[in-house]
């Protein structure tokens, strides 16, 4: 195993190189004293490294979810994903990049920067867990943390070529992930394999009395279902996720996937989640209502840095205005929008009542005896740098595959699956809720039939 | 829907952000943009209808009782049930869709210029 300086010292290098990519924005500093000896069986992550997403609590860095408003900020306590993982023996390397509190799809709205594909230094590496999905598709660790609130760990990991997993709602803690939006997000994993980035799962799984949204209930090994194969099971191939406009070539990887599936021996059938096409309005009110009731805390006196004025309310604007970035003032004002009297019901209430729907859709398909779900986890690859800047509409497209489950709450990952265009695609597979060990399951065949991880 | 930038203006204050003109310009068309989009939300509610009932079927409830999840002192449970009943009965005092929330005893009403 390496140890935590020499790693530090090599991701350092490669990152001030030109061959940088701008995925960290803090490095740990090493205490110098050897880590406790811990035995394997009770400690998973012995001596393994981490990358923390910047929008997780640690005691001992930053946290600046790559916001100006946050820039000087340090937690007080770590969050309990991170106390987990220090105490299944695991050490935290670094904080990683992302988009400001996780506000889009590709790593560049951060204040610090965008963060770049390794796979392709001109393209975008996904977000807005972008830091840490480039960090273990660069082989600067093997396992790190991430946020999903509408993909943002799905989506990332599809375009670096990496396994990502989103858990159910209330699987994991929430205490010091900085809330964007509460009703969706969830902390998630990476790795490179599926076993890592179940292993992780594991590992940060389970009730957590600080985080009254986490669910009291047994948690079933994720990792050990990893080869465990898919045979006599049922797997739904919703028709909304493949349309007639998509590419021949993200066609070809995924038809190849799916036959796959079938030749470990699952059966597949033709399901259809027709609420789909309410998914991304719906997410994209649901989501900025929260971001803009949870985003009142910075003002500059509860959270924030302050920029001084005559009186109170302009002291708060003049803050608010200063350390909040484009995208996450653009929310947070469609935010109040749909939340002001007189929108509330014609946004807000029909984008709950929408949600419903999703939630009955995927209730009716797994009750239908179907085990899981499998569709592309983006419509295309990564796409270049600045492509999507200027236009919003087409960068919330970018998750227009990953928001259900987050709208329903169930568990999802995305697995390589093989290139597109040179570049690396993601197969999704969504679970009924809590059967994250199943999920698993089809995630492990998906990566044995595509030959691993892709390069 | 449109979005013009005196409604901006308004948000921008509720939200407790200061926009340029040509930052209140651009979010205007930006806004509409996006509402727009969500129009599709409002469509599949009216083609739904309101009740939705299909829809529920097998869902938890989403209906708490406050009285089980309030740890409280007794008077203050049976402050909470007759308040219950109040919703029951519509007898609740409601004012354009919420509820009127009494005054406390000695609190005079907040200058509204802040």
């Amino acid at each position: 195993m390496e140890s935590l300086t020499s790693a530090l010292s090599r991701i350092r290098e490669r990152e001030s190189s030109p061959a940088g990519l701008n995925a960290f924005l803090a490095f740990a500093e090493p205490s110098g004293e050897e880590p406790e000896a811990l035995t394997e069986s009770l400690a998973p992550l012995v001596s393994r490294l981490v990358a923390v997403k910047d929008n997780i609590a640690t005691r001992d860095m930053p946290t600046t979810c790559a916001s100006a408003m946050l820039a000087e900020y340090q937690s007080p306590f770590d969050a309990t994903v991170v106390r987990r993982i220090q105490e299944a023996g695991a050490q935290v390397v670094g904080k990683t990049n992302l988009d400001e509190f996780g506000m889009g799809s590709s790593t560049e709205n951060s204040a610090r920067g965008a963060t770049l594909n390794p796979h392709d230094r001109t393209r975008v590496p996904g977000g807005s867990s972008g830091g840490s999905a480039a960090a273990v598709a660069a082989g600067y660790v093997s396992l790190a943390l991430g946020s999903d609130t509408g993909g943002s760990v799905r989506q990332p990991a599809a375009l670096c070529g990496v396994t990502g997993i989103k858990p159910t709602y209330g699987r994991v803690s929430r205490y010091g992930l900085v809330a964007f939006a509460s009703s969706l997000e969830q902390v998630g994993t990476f790795g490179r394999t599926v076993f890592d980035a179940a292993t992780l799962l594991d590992v940060i799984s389970g009730y957590d009395p600080r985080d009254s949204t986490s669910v009291d209930r047994e948690v079933p090994s994720a990792a050990s279902s990893a080869d465990s194969g898919v045979e006599g099971r049922t797997i739904g191939v919703p028709i909304e996720f493949f349309p007639d406009t998509l590419d021949p070539a993200v066609r070809a990887v995924l038809e190849s996937a799916l036959a796959g599936l079938e030749a470990a021996g699952a059966s597949l059938r033709e399901v259809s989640l027709p609420s789909t096409a309410l998914a991304i309005p719906c997410y994209y009110v649901i989501a900025t209502a929260e971001a803009s009731s949870n985003l009142a805390r910075f003002d500059g006196v509860r959270f924030g840095q302050r920029v001084d004025a005559g009186d109170v309310g302009e002291m708060i604007r003049r803050s608010r205005t200063a350390g909040f970035g484009e995208e996450v003032r653009r929310r947070i004002m469609l935010g109040t929008y749909v939340l002001s009297s007189g929108y509330y019901d014609q946004y807000y209430g029909a984008a709950q009542h929408a949600r419903r729907a999703v939630v009955q859709d995927f209730r009716s398909v797994f009750a239908s005896g179907v085990d899981a779900l499998f569709t592309p986890t983006t419509p295309a690859p990564a796409f270049a740098l600045g492509e999507r800047l200027a236009d919003p509409l087409q960068m919330y497209q970018s998750d227009v595959f990953t928001v259900t489950a987050n709208l329903a709450g169930v568990p999802a990952m995305s697995v390589p699956i093989g290139t597109a265009h040179g570049l690396p695609f993601g197969g999704q597979v969504i679970a009924p809720w809590w059967c994250e060990a199943s999920m698993v399951a089809v995630g492990g065949v998906l990566e044995a039939q595509s030959g691993g991880r892709a390069e | 829907m449109s979005v013009d930038q005196s409604e901006v203006e308004r948000i921008a204050g509720l939200a407790h952000l200061k926009l340029s003109e040509a930052e209140a310009d651009q979010m205007s068309q930006e806004m509409t943009r996006i509402l727009q989009h969500a129009e599709a939300l409002r469509t599949h509610t009216r083609a739904a209808g309101t009740g939705s009932s299909s829809g529920d079927a097998g869902l938890p409830s989403a209906v708490f009782h406050l009285a089980e999840l309030v740890v409280s002192s007794g008077s203050d449970i049976d402050r909470i049930r007759a308040h219950e009943a109040g919703l029951a009965t519509g007898a609740v005092p409601m004012a354009e869709g919420f509820f009127v929330v009494p005054r406390p005893p000695g609190m005079t009403d907040p200058d509204p210029s802040g």
